[in-house]
């Protein structure tokens, strides 16, 4: 699996949460950078680029579904797959997606699923575009 | 000429001492077989030193320290300082300072600083703060506190052990355990207050050493249990306060087969295994940690508190039949009878069970087996072993006991039930008989340099006395600057000693000056006790300058520069000063 050029931006404020993504992913072979709020996650969007975002729905200040939103009225960001991960009832997920993410996986995450569903919004990006 | 070979000793000795051109226990011994040798003094002056209590205090206090460490005490105070300081900056330095302060009261302070370490770093990430703005302060809190006891300061044993040494000359008591806490506590007291207001003010700000990505210490991966019973259990990782507490990054949560994403907010539960990663010492650090355990340390390999346990690293060779496999599949275990506690791989981090990793050239793995087990494998063309891991374990079990030792002799010393010299050898026999330290460990603790210096130095003192080298000092002292008064020449001495003791051992500086002070004092009609006690704390100033081991173990980790001892420790020097003699012109009206 050449995978090693994809870039993923992990925006999540538990430290325990991002530092432990931000490794798994790198160990997967991505390209993994982390910020810890809404403000600091979308410049760090605007700067890499990525190929895939994770993103916590509970943020300090720009909450999740603010970044969402904003992502999705951001030009050269518009595109990229949204991967929400929230510790909230299903209702929350899926406004959410409503709001323009693909996909979300419920608090704790497993290992297993989260690169199932980065796989599975690559593949889906792939084929969109 | 014998006063002429006094002199000239003495002053080759400063000279020695401070240029650093030989070892200061060389010099020591040098010195103490020049007087001999000359017949200045005769053999039996001459080893006096060997024999003084305070030299013996000395000895005893290393082995009680080594015992409070080794069973974890120590190491326990300061995660306490951790829990209860908060996010409050000031609190915090307040708090650490206080704890250096009592513990450096006690032990050595070298130790006390280097073990509240540890803590500075893990509260500053947390803080968010540099760690130059505590480091600092830390190692002068230490200095503080070892000028409030009889035992805190070598400098406070070697002056008690010149005193006794010519108690026929100079018929000055001893101090006792407690008689410098007058003085010392309100130094530690203003000393504190002027580091948390306008000290840490004139502190840089450094972060602590940036390295080297090549240099920085591998991190290893690791699986933790959470024993039956554990302290942890039930408690979610913000709760336990797990990074800051072990300075380990989990990675991951294994429960009933799932790996699951760490969160703030996880609760563990028994039987939890945790994927961390961190440095090997602190992946060790592990196994001595109430509640957890590694889980490749439970295996039947393990050599159940048996002595021999060597733990090394080994890297898979570039042809092991090893590579590609996991250590599950090459059974590992049985096929060496030894473990593997934790792996590193360079580049790409390892984020799965231990025994599922697939093995490639360069992985360096940490085994832990008997030594004679460990040998066979040193001889495994499958493996090029590196260097001995050296981890010795806590004895958290003999805590209370140590603490208890520890206390009753403070106690019994404090009331002066017994010499001070002769508890402090029954504490270190106490702590050997119970297990709370093992006789080699005892040997290995001791700073040798320290007792061979004292011992060898305290006979200069008496050929001073002897020959009357002392006196005629002392006489130019009182002629030149005698007509200031006690309290004049006392600050004239104060300061001299300050000078002298930067560049030199602080021991052997108190002993060179304080004979020529005590005469001084005699001549003028002051306290030559206060003087005595005077010159100790002076000779134990070493906050100017970073030459003294435990001002110079924090210049490198706070990025410090000579002048910011100069600047922070300048003025805690001076208001040392001040407060001292104010306190004793108080106390004894000098």
């Amino acid at each position: 699996m050449a995978k090693s050029k994809e870039k993923i931006l992990v925006i999540e404020d538990d430290e325990y949460s991002r530092d432990a993504l931000a490794h798994l992913l790198a160990a997967e072979g991505y390209e993994a950078q982390s910020a810890s709020d809404g403000e600091s996650g979308l410049k760090k969007a605007h700067e890499m680029q990525p190929d895939v975002i994770v993103l916590d729905l509970n943020l300090p200040g720009i909450d999740g579904k603010a970044v969402i939103k904003m992502i999705r009225n951001d030009g050269p960001l518009a595109a990229v797959p949204i991967l929400v991960v929230t510790g909230d009832e299903d209702h929350a997920a899926q406004s959410a997606v409503a709001l323009g993410a693909d996909g979300f996986l419920s608090k704790p995450v497993e290992f297993d699923d989260l690169i199932r569903a980065i796989d599975d919004l690559k593949a889906g990006a792939h084929r969109a575009a | 000429m014998a006063i002429a070979i006094v002199l000239a000793v003495l002053i080759i000795a400063v000279i020695l001492f401070v240029t650093e051109a030989l070892p200061i226990d060389l010099v020591a011994v040098l010195m103490l077989l020049g007087l001999t040798l000359t017949r200045v003094l005769d053999v039996k002056e001459g080893l006096s030193g060997f024999s003084d209590p305070a030299v013996m205090t000395i000895a005893g206090f290393f082995v009680i320290s080594a015992a409070l460490f080794n069973t974890g005490v120590v190491e326990a105070i300061g995660r306490h300082i951790h829990r209860v300081s908060g996010s409050n900056k000031i609190i915090f330095l307040g708090v650490l300072m206080l704890a250096a302060a009592a513990l450096a009261s006690f032990l050595s302070n070298v130790v006390t600083t280097a073990v509240l370490m540890p803590a500075v770093f893990a509260i500053a990430r947390r803080l968010k703060e540099p760690v130059s703005k505590f480091l600092m302060p830390l190692s002068f809190a230490a200095v503080l506190g070892g000028k409030c006891t009889l035992v805190g300061s070598s400098t406070n044993l070697a002056v008690n052990g010149l005193l006794s040494s010519n108690y026929d000359k100079y018929h000055i008591e001893p101090f006792t355990l407690f008689d410098f806490a007058p003085v010392g506590i309100p130094l530690v007291i203003i000393g504190i207050i002027y580091l948390l207001t306008v000290g840490v003010r004139l502190l840089p700000k450094h972060d602590a050493e940036e390295f080297d990505e090549e240099l920085a210490p591998k991190e290893f991966v690791t699986e933790v249990v959470i024993a039956s019973e554990s302290p942890l259990a039930e408690k979610t990782l913000a709760e336990t306060d797990f990074r800051g507490t072990y300075d380990l990054q989990v990675l991951g949560i294994v429960r009933r087969g799932e790996r699951l994403l760490p969160q703030r907010d996880s609760r563990l539960a028994t039987g939890d295994t945790l994927l961390v990663k961190g440095k090997l010492d602190q992946i060790l650090s592990i196994k001595d940690a109430q509640g957890l355990e590694i889980k490749s340390d439970r295996t039947p390999y393990r050599p159940e508190e048996q002595t021999d346990t060597v733990i090394v690293e080994a890297i898979l060779s570039p042809n092991s039949a090893f590579a590609g496999r996991t250590l599950k599949a090459m059974r590992f275990g049985s096929r060496y009878h030894a473990d593997v506690l934790a792996i590193y791989r360079h580049e790409r981090a390892l984020h799965e069970k231990l025994s599922g990793i697939r093995l490639a050239f360069g992985d360096v793995l940490v085994i832990q087996g008997s030594a004679e087990n460990i040998d066979q494998l040193r001889e495994d063309p499958n493996f090029l072993t590196l260097e001995d891991v050296e981890h010795t374990p806590l004895r958290r079990n003999k805590a209370v006991l140590a603490v208890g030792i520890f206390v009753l002799s403070a106690v019994i010393a404090g009331l002066g039930i017994a010499p001070i010299a002769l508890v402090a050898l029954a504490a270190a026999a106490a702590m050997i008989l119970t297990r709370c330290i093992t006789i080699k460990e005892a040997y290995d603790r001791v700073e040798w340099t320290a007792i061979v210096l004292i011992a060898a130095t305290i006979p200069l003192g008496i050929a001073m006395e002897k020959t009357g080298a002392a006196m005629m000092l002392a006489n130019y002292v009182t002629r030149y600057f005698g007509f200031g008064g006690p309290m004049l020449v006392l600050a004239a001495f104060f300061l001299f000693t300050i000078i002298l003791t930067q560049p030199m051992a602080n021991a052997a500086c108190a002993l060179m000056i304080a004979p020529i002070a005590i005469n001084v004092a005699n001549q003028i009609g002051a306290n030559p006790r206060a003087y005595a006690m005077a010159i100790a704390i002076a000779a134990s100033c070493t906050f100017p300058t970073p030459l003294e081991p435990v001002t110079a173990i924090v210049y490198g980790p706070g990025k410090y520069r000579f002048s910011d001892y100069v600047k922070v420790g300048g003025l805690l020097t001076l208001i040392v000063m001040i407060v001292t003699l104010i306190v004793i012109h108080l106390r004894w009206g000098v």
